[in-house]
């Protein structure tokens, strides 16, 4: 049986009277890509929010499970914390590190895996050294791989929207992560770009071994990737399903698809 | 144990001593609160020049007396005006030009508009402390039933809420008030919404000026040693209350001065070994209050979009 | 490499410096000596200070209280033990502590051990708070610390401060202060550490996400910060031969934020210039307290307390006009000043990337 990388249990965020997420029960097995859809404002970020730990859930729980035979309740945990138990996540409106280089952007995000204390990091003690310098071949080996490499001394916030976006996913991709999150990783993208895109999305699952679970509006790449869909309308599930599923189930065309017409 | 015994010994007449004493501190602590509260409410900024218009009020108040023989009652309609259009200048000269700039540029520019403020009153007026005139009556004692109490102590607090309704009512039920609320809740909006914001924000800094005025001619009366520094102390402990409150709640920055004052006078009287501390009272009320209630006690919750 | 190369030119760069120093200590005359021995302790404190507001991106304000702690550290334990009699003279100090003496470099350490050790204290509460909360915290505290050291008599002879500490007047010894706190408050700060705090002056929430601990991290910049404010406060009080409550009053703080706005928020090196011209700045300022006459005639707007008027003028202009400061994040790098060097002009037409 393949193992189930994330599972959220009755996982409910209620904000004052408003009930943004209500009663959701979404399973991630391994190596899947799931997206999960919906019109503006039906809670999806709000749902990454309570699994990543910027929020803590009113009701339910989070489970996750970094290895077979190894599960750990992260509900309403630091989201450093989970960021450390191999679960990374983009942001919905980027959020790199603005003023910060690329490189040094992505080499941030190696550093909750040192080891090495402050005190051995200040002077530069052989342990210490060894890691910076493995940190660094990491970050150059992945800034290669994906063409950022030429770009490394720029400031983030210079490059195009498009590069920005996948910087933020290369970013993620640092803290080598088991489970990734991507916030509307398409957003902004025209036709072509989306393309390519999708085209990157599997690349990186299978070479790095990951989960993604991702919320998208552009309906070509999430209907191509997907292996399941989690439809959410006012913060309920709607619908679940395999991609043809969801392109005929009716209330989803009625909530979602019948509005949306840029799919 | 320890704060029982202490009540015990301590009779009623100066038990009644000490609660005239806090009201009063309150009552002023509460006026100059509500300054912080309403600028913090609309820009999200800590006023830190605030204290330091309470004590420039101060010495308007005292120099409209003393070196222009202007009547007291004129003085004081005259130092509430001057102050409020200082509160505007302060604003318009220190923190419109980095309305887009980030939180942190306008936090330094606050305080160095303070910094300023007292620098420019000590090179002015000198650092030596200057007494503020007595006004007649209410500089002086009055004896009721044993307690002995200046008289500006019965009136502050009657002045406070009266301040107190007055804005209530122009927040309320008044257009600008409606306008002040609704920048208040959401500047961009309101923006769109054809609120004109520069003007808003004058009319809030105006009113948050002239209510320390009222309280600094009070506390001139109350504490007659004027000096450049003076605003220093109370101001932070007068943000404190606003944050004790509830940042940004008028009503909240009322109460929460209220506890300041008399928290402060009341923890002296019953436990007078620590009265050194007495300052320190402030600073552990705001650490209690982050602790427990980060929205002070009738602020709404806020949560920051991800 | 060049790495290597920065390397030998620093430690080049320091030795010069360090003879100059001596230099300085055997021919310059002691108020010039005081001058510049100002200069290099408001720049380890300024150092401590762009830590947290520049670097970690936490705006606090609480470095007098940090000072006050160190000084009071050299103060309490570097009196010579027989004249302390006369130095509590009102109130006798504490039987514990009559009798303790160290040696200035060891009561430094301590006070900047103590130093951080409160900082770790406030800290866990304060740090939760964002912007101008912290501010207020971080002041607030800093007036505490000030109230418990006024009010601990016996310890600290309370209001009446402490006297009679051994005069420090010595550039070389207050150089190597700066230079050791200057090579590791660099070497933290360019390490994986420092990116961390970087990554969370520029975006708290992305940075936790990247497994940042917010927690962590906002509390050892503190630390460290307090730890070098508590070194820079106790070289203060050996320079000042006397330490009192009144030193460190808050306003104090706001030298050091002029010193970090000045400079640079989030430069080391930006720090070291904005100390020079400040401390300089002050100093040379002074002129204005005194009446000035011009062609016999006495100009009426020289006096006292007119100095810092124009310092708190200083510090408003700098922050509207000029909110980079003079390096802005940068640094000054010794790649820079060597293509400087190779080529005078080139420096200004330079922009953006290096590519290699």
């Amino acid at each position: 049986m393949i193992r189930t990388v994330l599972r959220t249990e009755h996982v409910t965020m209620q904000f004052g009277g408003v009930i943004a997420v209500n009663d959701l029960n979404i399973v991630v097995k391994e190596h899947e890509i799931i997206a999960l859809i919906g019109p503006n404002g039906a809670g999806k970020t709000t749902a990454f929010n309570d699994i990543t730990g910027v929020y803590t859930p009113t009701k339910g729980r989070v489970i996750y499970s970094p290895a077979e035979g190894k599960e750990i309740d992260i509900t309403g945990r630091k989201p450093s914390e989970i960021a450390q138990l191999g679960i990374a996540r983009t942001f919905q409106n980027i959020r790199l590190f603005k003023d910060l280089s690329v490189y040094e952007n992505v080499l941030i995000a190696k550093h909750l895996h040192l080891e090495s204390n402050f005190l051995a990091a200040t002077f530069r003690l052989p342990g210490y050294k060894k890691e910076e310098e493995a940190m660094r071949a990491d970050v150059e080996r992945l800034l290669k791989e994906v063409n950022l490499w030429d770009v490394r001394n720029e400031k983030a916030s210079s490059l195009p929207y498009g590069k920005q976006r996948y910087l933020e996913i290369v970013r993620a991709l640092a803290t080598e992560p088991k489970l990734l999150l991507l916030d509307e990783p398409a957003a902004g993208m025209n036709p072509k770009e989306t393309a390519e895109l999708t085209e990157f999305i599997r690349q990186i699952r299978d070479r790095f071994n990951l989960t993604i679970f991702m919320i998208e509006h552009h309906m070509d790449l999430v209907m191509e990737i997907s292996n399941r869909i989690y439809v959410l309308d006012f913060g309920t599930t709607i619908a679940t399903g395999d991609p043809a599923a969801i392109q005929n189930n009716e209330r989803v065309i009625k909530a979602y698809l019948g509005e949306d017409e840029d799919a | 144990m320890e704060l029982f015994q202490a009540i015990t010994n301590m009779t009623a007449v100066s038990f009644a001593q000490h609660m005239v004493n806090g009201i009063s501190l309150g009552s002023l602590y509460a006026l100059i609160a509500i300054g912080y509260t309403m600028v913090y409410g609309i820009l999200l900024m800590i006023n830190f020049a605030h204290a330091d218009i309470v004590m420039m009020a101060c010495y308007f108040a005292l120099f409209g007396i003393t070196t222009f023989h202007i009547p007291w009652y004129l003085t004081f309609i005259l130092t509430i005006a001057a102050t409020a259009l200082l509160g505007v200048i302060i604003e318009r000269s220190a923190y419109r030009p980095l309305r887009d700039a980030p939180k942190n540029s306008v936090l330094i520019s606050a305080i160095g508009a303070s910094f300023l403020l007292e620098n420019l009153a000590n090179y002015l007026f000198s650092g030596r402390p200057l007494h503020f005139p007595d006004i007649p009556f209410l500089s002086s004692m009055i004896d009721l039933n044993g307690i002995q109490v200046q008289a500006i102590c019965l009136f502050i607090p009657v002045v406070t809420l009266a301040c107190l309704f007055l804005l209530l009512h122009i927040v309320n039920h008044t257009k600008t008030g409606m306008a002040m609320r609704a920048v208040s809740k959401d500047y961009e909006i309101a923006r769109v919404m054809g609120v004109n914001i520069d003007n808003i924000i004058s009319i809030t800094f105006a009113i948050g000026s002239a209510l320390a005025a009222i309280g600094a001619i009070m506390w001139g009366i109350r504490y007659p040693g004027i000096t450049p520094y003076l605003g220093v102390m109370p101001g932070l402990k007068c943000f404190i209350a606003a944050v004790v409150g509830g940042i940004g709640n008028i009503k909240g920055a009322v109460i929460g001065g209220f506890i300041l004052g008399l928290g402060e006078i009341l923890i002296v009287a019953f436990f007078p070994q620590f009265s050194g501390y007495r300052d320190a009272f402030a600073f552990i009320m705001l650490l209690l209050i982050l602790f427990y209630k980060p929205t002070g006690l009738l602020g709404e919750k806020m949560t920051e979009k991800v | 490499m060049n790495n290597k190369r920065n390397i030998m030119l620093t430690i080049a760069a320091l030795v010069i410096l360090f003879g100059v120093a001596c230099f300085v200590q055997a021919e310059v005359n002691s108020y010039v000596r005081r001058i510049i021995n100002l200069c290099l302790v408001y720049a380890i404190i300024g150092l401590s200070m762009n830590v947290t507001n520049g670097f970690a991106g936490q705006f606090s304000l609480g470095q007098a209280g940090f000072m006050a702690i160190g000084a009071y550290m050299v103060g309490i334990f570097t009196v010579p033990v027989e004249l302390r009699a006369d130095v509590f003279y009102a109130v006798p100090m504490n039987p514990h502590l009559v009798n303790v003496y160290m040696p200035l470099w060891m009561a430094l350490i301590l006070g900047g051990v103590l130093a951080a050790f409160v900082a770790g204290i406030i800290g866990t509460p304060v740090l939760r708070l964002r912007g101008d909360y912290l501010a207020i915290a971080t002041l607030g505290f800093s007036e505490i610390i000030r109230i418990v050291i006024t009010n601990a008599t016996s310890i600290t002879n309370g209001a009446l401060g402490i006297k009679n500490i051994p005069p420090l007047n010595d550039v070389r010894y207050i150089f190597m202060a700066a230079a050791i706190s200057y090579v590791l408050i660099t070497l933290l700060l360019n390490s994986s550490y420092g990116r961390a705090f970087k990554a969370i002056r520029e975006d708290e929430i992305a940075a936790e996400a990247m497994g940042i601990s917010l927690f962590y991290h906002k509390n050892l910049a503190f630390m460290v910060s307090a730890f070098f404010a508590g070194i820079g406060g106790g070289l203060y009080g050996a320079l000042l031969g006397t330490v009192d409550p009144k030193n460190f009053l808050f306003t104090l703080t706001y030298n050091f934020l002029l010193i970090i706005v000045l400079g640079g928020m989030g430069s080391v090196t930006g720090s070291m210039f904005g100390a020079i011209i400040v401390t300089a700045g002050l100093e040379y300022l002074r002129l204005f307290d005194e009446p000035m006459e011009l062609m016999g005639i006495a100009i009426p707007l020289f006096r006292p307390g007119l100095r810092m008027v124009v310092f708190s003028i200083l510090l408003m202009v700098c922050v509207l006009f000029w909110r980079r400061g003079i390096m802005g994040t940068n640094e000054l790098t010794w790649e820079k000043i060597i293509s400087f060097v190779k080529h005078p002009l080139s420096g200004f037409r330079k922009k953006g990337v290096q590519g290699k």
